[in-house]
């Protein structure tokens, strides 16, 4: 018996109201759900097979469980992803040698001119917030969705900037002309590596949608 | 994380973890791509009803693999729903190959263990 729309929604929705709040993560149980249903040739209503088929996965009792094994899932793939973006840009002659570039233009304009620096330093936080705030409006006119990979591809393309007040803190207050433009390198490299991988987390999210039309 | 053999619960393991990912990537290898619920109806197709991978194993498994970069995954609209496929990536494709190895050399050593006379 083929589950009808309506009935497949209603699964979705069930999935959804006991805490499975991201669809790319519901996409794959109801899948499965709907497989198993349909799998029977007996003449049993919605309902009951509905229920054999959430005790055959053993799911009444383990979707809290099931739902942190996705977002720890989610979040190596995507943290893998980071670390090897990184390593990517840093392997690419153009982005290494523009780094390096950028890193002796602010160790030049700290020894000179500490309020130029500071300007210098503002105009990059805000360019990049102005980009995480352009892609945001970005997913909200596209009506994505709550999608667990662009929760963590976006996470990861704001982890350099959430990661960027504990060196500033710590570092050396009498050589800060050597150490911030090092850390602004490493902020700029974190959020072009994050930024990829939002893009990549943004790339895949809109392939499945566009396979739902 | 639970595998049921012929309704007796087996306790976790190292081997049936190695053995859970080795059995998805061969299948994989075998039928090109498959979908959640088609490998473990296939798993307990091929054992006969002896084996049944539970979803709690299944899953996470599977996107552990695809976090591990050994599985790629395609996702495609039928019958109302979307699903998802996986397959393996040339990395998967490989340490496939090296899986296979390494539990024929696991069971080897295991049998002239056990079987000293046989082995």
């Amino acid at each position: 018996m083929k589950l009808t729309k309506a009935q497949i929604k209603y699964i979705d929705n069930y999935l959804k109201n006991k805490g499975i709040v991201f669809w790319d993560v519901r996409l794959e149980m109801v899948d499965h759900l709907v497989s198993d249903m349909e799998s029977y040739e007996d003449s049993a209503d919605f309902d009951s097979r509905f229920k054999q088929s959430l005790i055959n996965a053993n799911w009444p009792n383990t979707l809290k469980k099931v739902n942190q094994e996705h977002h720890k899932a989610t979040n190596k793939i995507y943290r893998a992803k980071l670390w090897k973006e990184m390593l990517y840009i840093l392997k690419t002659p153009l982005y290494l040698i523009s780094l390096i570039v950028v890193y002796f233009a602010l160790r030049k304009i700290a020894l000179y001119d500490v309020d130029v620096f500071k300007f210098t330093f503002v105009a990059i936080c805000c360019f990049i917030l102005v980009t995480m705030i352009i892609e945001i409006i970005r997913i909200k006119v596209k009506k994505i969705g709550k999608s667990i990979n662009l929760q963590y591809g976006s996470f990861y393309f704001s982890f350099g900037s959430l990661m960027i007040n504990l060196p500033i803190y710590l570092m050396p207050k009498d050589s800060q002309f050597l150490w911030f433009p090092l850390i602004i390198c490493f902020y700029i490299l974190m959020t072009t590596a994050g930024y990829r991988v939002y893009r990549t987390a943004l790339k895949k999210v809109l392939k499945i949608k566009h396979a739902s039309f | 994380m639970y595998i049921c053999f012929n309704n007796h619960v087996m306790s976790n393991s190292k081997l049936y973890k190695g053995s859970l990912s080795t059995i998805i990537l061969k299948l994989l290898e075998e039928e090109g791509k498959m979908y959640g619920y088609q490998i473990s109806q296939k798993v307990k197709a091929l054992t006969k009803g002896e084996f049944h991978i539970t979803e709690g194993a299944l899953y996470p498994a599977l996107h552990k693999l695809e976090a591990e970069g050994l599985l790629d995954v395609e996702i495609a609209k039928v019958d109302n729903r979307m699903r998802k496929y996986y397959k393996l990536t040339e990395q998967g494709a490989k340490e496939s190959a090296n899986k296979l190895s390494e539990l024929a050399q696991y069971i080897n050593t295991m049998q002239s263990l056990l079987n000293p006379k046989l082995a």
